[in-house]
């Protein structure tokens, strides 16, 4: 049997050979599949009669080149143009196993409408796209939805990109009620509160590299904010002072870490809270932060009842800013600010300023926490 | 067209068999028209075929016996036994002369019976009426144990069965005679993906709802608890996205479990579950294969679920305390895969 009836399978040690319809003479250029002499599946060997055809002029037997286990790509009776593949044969069962239960999925003699309508989504998947108000009909693809895919669905949509709103140019305004709210708590702050300042920089290049590789291998968009966020729950959970609210003397801490994420949306701020972001996978987390975008840029009530934050984390790196002093939110331990100086490459590092309420720590405290949030940052490959 | 149950395919399976072969008979309890039988498998078939349908005396020895000598007289006997319960009184026919004959007259007395047969509880038909018997044929050499189910066409089953030069069991379970069988079309709009292959000579099929890679754990089980466990794995899917591939063998004495530890390699986890007493059983030995002939590749020791080790209770509420459920099944299958 000569090669160029055979074409294999493009990766570099070929799965499965297909087995191509020979052209026996110039007049005849198809021919008839008689009879397949091996079941779907069945295990061949090189030489063995796979399967006899009809021409013009006379019926032949082809013998399968390679030995493997058949895929039968031609049905009895039908009429195949030459070079067309009559059988695919896998080089091993485990190679046959895994295309044929994925080639159920999309095999073409499925019927592809049956299996839309009874299209099923698991729980997961369902509340996560209730949660980000997608429609699973729209989701392309076949068989089960996972949370999975409509996450690199989500992935894929970058349903999160800002339109510009155009601004008024000149006249009067007022504050909206956000603003407002915002702008009260930071002078209440001011008046209750004893911000002390601490801060540090942090090479970069080992972070940025493990969002691109897990991008790559999780085929998901992990954002450095996610990491910022686990590594600051992980760290708060040893520095418990940190992960406190305190009322005039009174100090409450807490078993989970809470964290509230200052985002910046169409110029209006606002601080979604996650409990118990230490526990939670990076991808998790990742769900979380678009959930909360989403749920922002919709301006969903529920932001304005949730659980009392301790922490608030600010990512100015993103806009390039180098360094910034965060705020003290009222009640709160502390605020994380994040700004970026260098380059890209090895001179590229994190500044990380941190404001944290003196009435509970000091700034002995304060620089310890962020040392060991500086180490975390140094080897992500420890928060997976 | 309306799906067929596996009593009607197997009546047509029967039908065709003694239609194609004149060989072919059937013997048993009550098996004539118009009763036709305890589960209605053989109704029609003794008008149609006067004389080839046999019903018997009480006496399942003596039916075996009977059809053994037809067998080595070149018929092509196959014996319904109304309740599996009652293999026992025939045990010795199968065990000291069916299986012995091929080797003992070095394969001048091919033996080729076959004994269908009824397992299993679910109905509150009591102690010696809803029994799993078949571990106790698993270990009968010469003996070839098979059990039906909702995916496999019974007249190849029971031809290929026939062609073998002994002695068979077909197992079939209660629950399964009104079972429709799952076409590949049906299997699809349910949103499952399967393969069917060969498993010990005898058809098998590996279903799940998701690529095998993204699976937790590969469930081996057969006949009508294979079809009960794809409602498991159904809402452990749909519920915690874990994720099962589920192997659904006929033959369930193969000498060769290869093609089962190609699937189970690359997932790393095993479990068998039949309906059958915990123990000394059919899912005790695959696992035991398992540990031996893949444990290298598997995370953790494969896991054997069955029902508990008791006399079967005829309350039919204390009776599903005593078989493993699906819903016991579920909670076990959430708890390995934790």
């Amino acid at each position: 049997m000569s090669e160029d009836l055979i074409q294999k399978s493009a990766t570099e040690q070929p799965d499965w050979v297909d087995f191509l319809l020979p052209v026996t003479n110039a007049n005849d250029t198809s021919a008839f599949v008689l009879k397949w002499y091996v079941e779907e599946g069945d295990r061949i060997d090189a030489g063995s009669p796979l399967l006899a055809i009809e021409t013009s002029k006379a019926s032949l037997e082809l013998e399968s080149p390679v030995e493997g286990f058949v895929e039968r790509m031609v049905s009895e009776g039908t009429k195949v143009a030459g070079a067309t593949p009559l059988a695919r044969i896998y080089l091993s069962w485990e190679a046959y196993a895994a295309s044929a239960l994925v080639g159920a999925d999309q095999s073409e003699n499925q019927n592809p409408a049956a299996s839309q309508p009874g299209r099923m989504a698991t729980k997961a998947a369902l509340e996560l796209a209730a949660a980000m108000g997608l429609d699973l009909a729209e989701l392309p693809g076949r068989g089960l939805i996972t949370k999975r895919e409509v996450e690199r669905w989500l992935a894929q949509q970058q349903v999160y990109e800002v339109s510009p709103k155009s601004h008024p140019q000149s006249g009067e305004m007022s504050l909206s009620a956000n603003q407002w709210r915002i702008a009260c708590a930071l002078r209440n702050a001011l008046t209750t509160g004893v911000p002390g300042f601490v801060s540090r920089s942090v090479a970069a290049n080992s972070l940025v590299t493990f969002c691109q590789d897990y991008a790559r291998s999780h085929r998901f968009a992990l954002s450095e904010t996610d990491v910022f966020l686990k590594a600051c729950a992980r760290t708060l959970l040893q520095f418990t002072y940190l992960n406190a609210s305190r009322q005039s003397n009174t100090v409450h801490l807490y078993s989970q870490v809470r964290i509230a994420l200052a985002l910046n949306v169409e110029d209006q701020l606002v601080a979604p809270v996650i409990v118990g972001a230490e526990r939670l996978s990076l991808r998790d987390i990742a769900t979380w932060r678009l959930q909360a975008q989403l749920r922002v840029r919709r301006a969903e009530p529920e932001l304005l009842d949730q659980p009392e934050p301790t922490f608030t984390l600010s990512n100015l790196a993103p806009e390039g800013v180098e360094l910034f002093i965060p705020n003290l939110v009222p009640r709160q331990a502390g605020t994380l600010g994040i700004g970026k100086r260098g380059a890209r490459g090895s001179s590229l590092e994190w500044v990380l300023c941190l404001t944290f309420d003196h009435t509970i720590v000091n700034g002995g405290y304060a620089a310890r926490f962020l040392k060991s949030l500086a180490d975390l940052l140094t080897q992500p490959e420890s928060l997976v | 067209m309306t799906p067929l149950t596996f009593r009607e395919c197997l009546n047509r399976a029967l039908d065709r068999i003694l239609a194609e072969d004149d060989r072919a008979y059937i013997l048993g309890e009550d098996i004539l028209d118009p009763y036709g039988g305890a589960f209605k498998v053989t109704t029609g078939l003794s008008t149609r075929y006067p004389g080839r349908v046999r019903s018997t005396p009480v006496s399942e020895a003596g039916i075996i016996g009977v059809s053994i000598g037809m067998a080595l007289a070149g018929l092509h006997p196959i014996v319904e036994i109304m309740f599996a319960d009652f293999l026992t009184l025939g045990f010795d026919q199968l065990f000291n002369h069916a299986t012995k004959f091929p080797y003992m007259y070095d394969g001048r007395a091919p033996c080729p019976v076959v004994v269908r047969t009824p397992t299993g509880a679910g109905r509150g038909y009591g102690p010696t009426h809803s029994q799993c018997p078949e571990k106790y044929f698993l270990g009968m050499p010469g003996l070839t144990v098979v059990a039906a189910n909702h995916h496999t066409d019974p007249y190849p089953l029971i031809k290929q069965l026939q062609n073998d030069r002994g002695p068979a069991l077909l197992i079939e379970h209660k629950g399964l005679y009104a079972q429709t069988m799952w076409t590949g079309e049906r299997l699809g709009e349910a949103g499952w993906q399967w393969l069917d292959f060969k498993f010990g000579e005898f058809p098998a099929r590996a279903l799940s709802l998701v690529e095998p890679r993204r699976c937790h754990m590969v469930v081996v089980a057969y006949g009508e608890f294979a079809r009960r466990l794809e409602e498991v794995v159904m809402e452990l899917a749909l519920e915690d996205e874990i994720f099962c591939l589920l192997v659904c063998p006929t033959r369930l004495n193969p000498s060769s479990m290869e093609p089962l530890w190609q699937l189970a390699r690359p997932i790393g986890r095993l479990v068998f579950a039949e309906e059958g007493a915990q123990g000394w059983s059919w899912g005790t030995e695959w696992a035991y294969r398992a540990q031996v002939e893949c444990g290298s590749s598997l995370e953790a020791a494969p896991v054997c679920l069955a029902s508990r080790a008791d006399i079967i209770p005829c309350n039919i509420w204390r009776e599903s305390e005593t078989i493993l459920t699906t819903e016991r099944l579920t909670t076990r299958l959430r708890e390995l895969a934790r």
